[in-house]
């Protein structure tokens, strides 16, 4: 019994070692790329600000400007620079960027990871299917996700949210909607090229259904571009996200803590004036922040895309 | 037999993730004047790595060449190898390039490459370009390295075009003592069919017209044309090395004021250019040379819509345009059908008689060795181990190696042969096997074996080998 | 003779060209065309012919992993049913995918019972007792999946079979024992079924292939190429083990390959494919003896031989095998024969039996063996 188990562990902590050998590898070939590692680097930063930023900061963008009027520290309506109190300044109503741009991180950054991951995982599924049992049903999914494709996103999303109700719930749901037809049509086209493999045909060959062989030989095979993707995608939807609050649309209250909207405050407020020549710090520096982000993100992915290119891994 | 190319100890090695890949150990064959020398061994033992090595057109990263000679004539073609780089020991060896020293031989290599060495390769696409028609392709080359004697057909024919008229209006021509002579009695002799006679003798006469009309200036691109072959080819014939190093120069120096492509690219565009007609109506015959079907309708081809028997076809004629002095054949029929190959290779044992070419041929099937070599080299785990005349080689095997590979074949005239195996598999040449590299395999292993690589011993006239059953012998003599 | 274990009747798998607008049809490659096999138990037949003329096609069809466009595949078949069958599809005339579904529904009542393509149970204890080995190691080991679990996949939907002649599902360390004891018999070791497929040699991989597909004890085994992409000394060693593996678990054969050293290596029957068709089928020693179609003469004369002493006479075939797309009409090597007459571009000859077991399909078979038909120079038909 003892020896049983004993070899049971032991095998799984072989396989386990394997798997965590090919990854070791994956890796060295990842930070052979300096850019690529910098983006990396960068983006596991801004991944810790989202998750203990808000934690260690806690109290909202106005707790610190209550404090210091509170203790005499006369606070001006109008922003002010970056100072020891205000390492980011404020902006209009004296609303701490620093406070805001930190928040913004976790707001900002688990929207997009949940709208590329349902986007994801709702063109793996469609993408799969589209890709491996073709037919009828392949056709009419693949012509709505070219329907969708036509459309603008921003556009989509615009409707979206002026038909249904301006709330960061909604915007979510049509960031969804415009992101899962890029990944369906991404995995059916890797799904064809993988289908064609022996490796395929010996699975049914073996008297594999098709639900298994595409879950145990086709995905597994089809999804490292998906990797790619998600992650050059993540700083769109930022952006996205961004485009909407500026413009308005995605109107969640008037102080939400999104990197868009701070930027958005600063340009509502100062009501003809405008904010950047007076109050540079109130734009450039959330810009800033999505900016530093969507390029780290691009860089990230680009390396990703690169190692997983089985040419360029030597 | 004078030999054209010598290789000595010549060493490759690959630096990868796993460590170093220790791909060429110690390589060391001749190829003589007219000779097909056959490189055979199992899949990884070397074979391309040794071609490439010799062209120098390994992938670097992650593969160099990091010691060794190819003498081609009097030059040593791996003369500043070392310089191109060092070795950093760290944690695993690092390459620091010299990336001045790698571009200047980049260029000394260019000229190498097509003039003194072609190359064949088993997917003829790779040696292809898929966007340009085959003719592009032919005449690329040709005007890169065969401009002189373009010129010179030229030249003699705008000498002689009323005859070349009558010749075409049905008259009989007197064969001249120059180029354009030769290239007519080759005509006469290769061209299929009067409708091929006539496409030649069109192109010859408006090529001949367009020469004269510009006299001057393609006499003088003859002369520089001339002045270039001599150069290049003082550099093989040259026996010092400072010498050398001048031509080599003065070479770089000019091809990087000949800039080559755009040459090509504009002789293109004027399609009246009587360079670029000569040029085709030597791609023409050199299409006809290679016993291809409709050689007109495959010059205005691409690469995709040939068949692969056709496609190598194409590619023997390019590399024999400008009669290299070595052909490196890798694997040339390996994908193609056993028929095509049989077609492929009474091909090339057809125009190594007519030019004379050495030929490399690099091939795992001994079967085409046996019909096509003069002489073999057996490789196993980046060393030659066996070397001898094609009949010795196969009457008189010693290598256990070489026994145990002619064992294994399979023989469509011998029903009765029992197929003996090698036991194992072809060594990791990260961490190679000490001493000879074949002992874990070996039948007649012992002590020796797995500590001292064995030397290579002559066991009988021409005839090489690599193993220690043969030292002792030799030393009891 | 022995029993018959596979026979398939009239057997065509036409591929459709698609293309212009919205996929539109524009012709078929015709890949299999009219192909009737019996294969005995117990034996291996070797399947040749120049790529691309249908061998991979055939191979794949005969294990249903390639639907049909018509014909009828029948396995541990009842003499009186599949002859009458055959006598049946003898009237299938027309090569229009459309027309043969309708002229075949005609003739498969018969059939319905025992057809493996038509009835579903019979289909699915026909996958349990066939499998396949590929030709390219690379592609067909999934590079994400460990040996082991390449290994155990057909052992996991299928079961092993036990000593009752049922089968039996097994998992976790009865099924690591049973791969680890495969695997032995393999010549690998256990060590190599936690690695991944990219980390073996190119023989070691077709052993880890060969694995699987005997993991479920199969009784018919085709092997497409299984030694094309190895070298002559991994190939030796391949061919002895699957000897080994046949004697062992006695089972049938399909060996396709181009090479016929091979073939006279491996087979007891060979049945030799031009362009989708059979031109010739014999026994092996027979056809190597005294090969009759001259497609199959020019194929034999064609292989280098390793022997620099032996001056051979090579019938040198001029031109590539023309497009299955669209075969010369007739008999479809006319273009190529330098035997071909009037008749070879009008007729295509029938499959006969010439002499004893050696069939032929050629309308000059008789007088080429009797030296009566003397060929000409060069092809009297090539275009
Ligand atoms: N680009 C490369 N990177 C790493 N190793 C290589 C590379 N090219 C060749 N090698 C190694 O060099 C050895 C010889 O390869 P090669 O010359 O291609 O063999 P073959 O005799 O089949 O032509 C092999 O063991 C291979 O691993
Ligand atoms: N899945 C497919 N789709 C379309 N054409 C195919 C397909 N598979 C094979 N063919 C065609 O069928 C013909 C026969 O192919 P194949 O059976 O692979 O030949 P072989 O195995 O003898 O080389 C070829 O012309 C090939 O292009
Ligand atoms: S040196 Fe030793 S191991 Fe190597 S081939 Fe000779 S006998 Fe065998
Ligand atoms: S039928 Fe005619 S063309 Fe066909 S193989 Fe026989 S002789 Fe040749
Ligand atoms: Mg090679
Ligand atoms: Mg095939």
């Amino acid at each position: 019994m003892t020896a049983n188990a004993n070899s049971a562990s032991s095998n799984l902590a072989r396989a386990v070692r394997t798997r965590f050998q090919s990854f070791a590898k994956t890796f060295y070939f990842y930070t052979r790329s300096p850019i690529a590692t910098i983006g990396l680097i960068i983006v596991l930063f801004y991944l810790l600000v989202a998750i203990f930023g808000p934690i260690i900061l806690g109290g909202d963008p106005w707790r610190m400007t209550q404090y210091l009027s509170f203790h005499g520290h006369y606070i001006y309506n109008v922003p002010q620079p970056p100072s020891r109190y205000f390492p980011f300044g404020t902006t209009f109503e004296g609303y701490d960027i620093f406070n805001g741009v930190v928040k913004a991180a976790r707001i900002d950054i688990m929207v997009a990871a949940i709208v590329v991951l349902s986007g994801a995982i709702v063109g793996t599924f469609l993408g799969s299917i589209a890709g491996y049992k073709g037919g009828l049903t392949g056709e009419v999914i693949m012509r709505v996700t070219d329907i969708f494709l036509s459309i603008p996103s921003l556009v989509l999303a615009i409707a979206f949210l002026v038909i249904f109700s301006r709330t960061l719930n909604v915007m979510v749901l049509a960031l969804i909607v415009i992101w899962w037809p890029t990944y369906t049509r991404i995995v059916r086209g890797q799904v064809l090229s993988v289908r064609e493999l022996k490796y395929v045909e010996a699975s049914v060959a073996a008297g594999s259904s098709s639900v298994r062989t595409v879950l145990k030989h086709i995905i597994p095979n089809s999804i490292y571009p998906i990797f790619v993707q998600v992650s050059l995608d993540f700083g769109n939807v930022i952006l996205t996200m961004a485009a909407l609050f500026f413009l308005g649309v995605g109107f969640a209250g008037y102080w939400t803590p999104e990197w868009g909207n701070i930027i958005s405050i600063a340009t509502t407020f100062s009501s003809g004036i405008p904010a950047i020549t007076d109050y540079w710090w109130t734009v450039v520096i959330p810009a800033l922040a999505i900016l530093i982000l969507v390029v780290s993100l691009n860089l990230m992915g680009d390396g990703l895309r690169d190692v997983t290119d089985p040419r360029l891994r030597r | 037999m004078e030999d054209v190319l010598v290789v000595k100890n010549l060493k490759t090695q690959f630096f990868i993730y796993e460590g170093v890949v220790k791909a060429l150990e110690d390589v060391s064959f001749s190829v003589g004047k007219g000779e097909v020398l056959g490189i055979v061994g199992e899949t990884g033992c070397g074979k391309s790595v040794t071609a490439y090595s010799i062209t120098r057109l390994i992938p670097d990263p992650p593969g160099r060449v990091v010691g060794g000679e190819v003498r081609l004539g009097n030059l040593d073609l791996m003369r500043n190898i070392k310089d191109e780089a060092r070795f950093v020991q760290k944690k695993r060896i690092k390459i620091k390039h010299n990336y001045r020293v790698i571009r200047n031989n980049e260029l000394f290599f260019n000229t190498i490459r097509g003039k003194y060495i072609s190359m064949i390769f088993q997917e003829p696409m790779a040696a292809l370009n898929p966007v340009y028609t085959v003719e592009d392709q032919i005449a690329e080359t040709l005007l890169l390295h065969n401009r002189t004697r373009l010129l010179k057909i030229m030249k003699s024919a705008s000498g002689h075009l009323s005859e070349l008229e009558k010749w075409r209006d049905g008259g009989e021509i007197e064969i001249f003592d120059d180029e354009l002579g030769e290239e007519i009695d080759k005509i006469k002799k290769t061209a299929r069919g009067v409708e091929s006679i006539r496409f030649h003798q069109d192109l010859l006469i408006e090529g001949a017209n367009g020469f004269s009309k510009k006299m001057q200036k393609y006499e003088e691109m003859l002369k520089k044309s001339i002045e270039h072959d001599e150069l290049e080819d003082r550099l093989l014939t040259d026996p010092n090395p400072t010498t050398q190093q001048e031509i080599i120069k003065r070479l770089a120096k000019e091809s990087k004021k000949v800039n080559l492509i755009k040459m090509s690219k504009q002789m293109k565009r004027n399609k009246k250019d009587p360079l670029l007609i000569e040029g085709r109506r030597e791609s023409f015959s050199l299409l006809e040379s290679v016993d291809i079907p409709n050689p007109r309708g495959v010059l205005k081809s691409y690469p995709h819509e040939l068949s692969g028997g056709m496609l190598q076809r194409v590619t023997i004629s390019i590399a024999l345009a400008n009669n290299p002095k070595v052909l490196i054949a890798d694997e040339p029929t390996t994908a193609l059908d056993v028929t095509v190959q049989a077609q492929i290779l009474k091909l090339l044992r057809d125009l190594q008689d007519a030019i004379g070419t050495s030929i490399i041929l690099i091939t795992h099937d001994l079967g085409v060795i046996a019909e096509t070599c003069n002489r073999v080299a057996v490789m196993y785990a980046g060393n030659i181990v066996e070397m001898a005349e094609v009949k010795e080689l196969f009457r008189n095997p010693k290598h256990p190696y070489t026994i145990g590979l002619l064992q294994s074949i399979p023989r469509v005239d011998d029903p009765n042969k029992t197929l003996k195996t090698i036991p194992g598999n072809v060594p990791n040449l990260i961490n190679p096997p000490q001493g000879c590299r074949f002992h874990p395999r070996c039948p007649f292993v012992f002590d020796r074996c797995r500590v001292e690589k064995p030397v290579s011993i002559e066991v009988s006239k021409g005839h090489t080998v690599e193993c220690h059953l043969f030292s002792g012998k030799v030393n009891a003599e | 003779m022995s029993k018959v274990l596979i026979d398939a009747v009239g057997l065509r798998k036409y591929f459709p060209i698609k293309g212009g607008v919205a996929g539109r049809t524009l012709g078929y490659v015709y890949a299999v065309d009219d192909v009737n096999v019996k294969i005995y138990k117990g034996e291996t037949v070797g399947l040749v012919g120049e790529s691309g003329c249908g061998k991979t096609t055939l191979g794949r069809v005969l294990l249903d992993l390639a639907e049909p466009t018509a014909g009828v595949l029948f396995y541990n078949p009842e003499d009186s049913v599949s002859n009458k069958v055959s006598e049946l599809y003898k009237n299938l005339k027309t090569n229009k995918p459309s027309e043969l579904k309708k002229e075949e529904k005609k003739l498969v009542e018969e059939a319905k019972k025992a057809d493996v393509y038509r009835n579903k149970k019979r289909n699915r204890e026909f996958r349990k007792k066939v499998q396949i080995v590929f030709q390219d190691p690379v592609s067909s080991l999934d590079p994400r999946m460990l040996i082991k679990d390449i290994i155990a996949e057909p052992i996991i939907i299928n079961g092993v079979p036990t000593e009752d002649g049922k089968r039996k599902k097994i998992k976790g360390d009865e099924l690591l024992n049973y791969i680890k004891e495969m695997i032995g018999e393999m010549g690998l070791n256990e060590d190599h079924l936690f690695r991944f497929p990219h980390e073996f040699s190119g023989g070691q991989r077709q052993r880890i292939a060969i694995a699987r597909a005997i993991s479920i004890r199969p009784e018919f085994l085709v092997l497409d190429e299984p030694t094309s992409a190895l070298d002559v000394s991994v190939q030796a060693q391949i061919l002895s083990l699957l000897e080994h593996l046949q004697q062992k678990y006695e089972m049938t054969y399909l060996f396709i390959t181009h090479n016929l050293a091979v073939i006279r290596a491996v087979s007891d029957r060979v049945i030799v494919m031009y362009l989708g068709k059979v031109v010739e089928v014999s026994r092996t020693d027979d056809l190597f003896a005294n090969p009759i179609h001259p497609y199959t003469q020019a194929l034999l004369s064609a292989i280098p031989v390793p022997d620099p002493e032996r001056k051979r006479n090579i019938v040198v075939l001029s031109g590539d095998v023309p497009s299955p797309a669209n075969p010369p009409a007739g008999c479809r090597f006319h273009t190529r024969c330098r035997f071909a007459e009037e008749i070879c571009t009008k007729e295509e000859p029938k499959l006969e039996e010439i002499k004893e077991g050696h069939t032929a399909a050629c309308h000059f078979a008789r007088e080429i063996i009797s030296g009566q038909k003397k060929p000409a120079e060069a092809p009297k038909f090539s275009n």
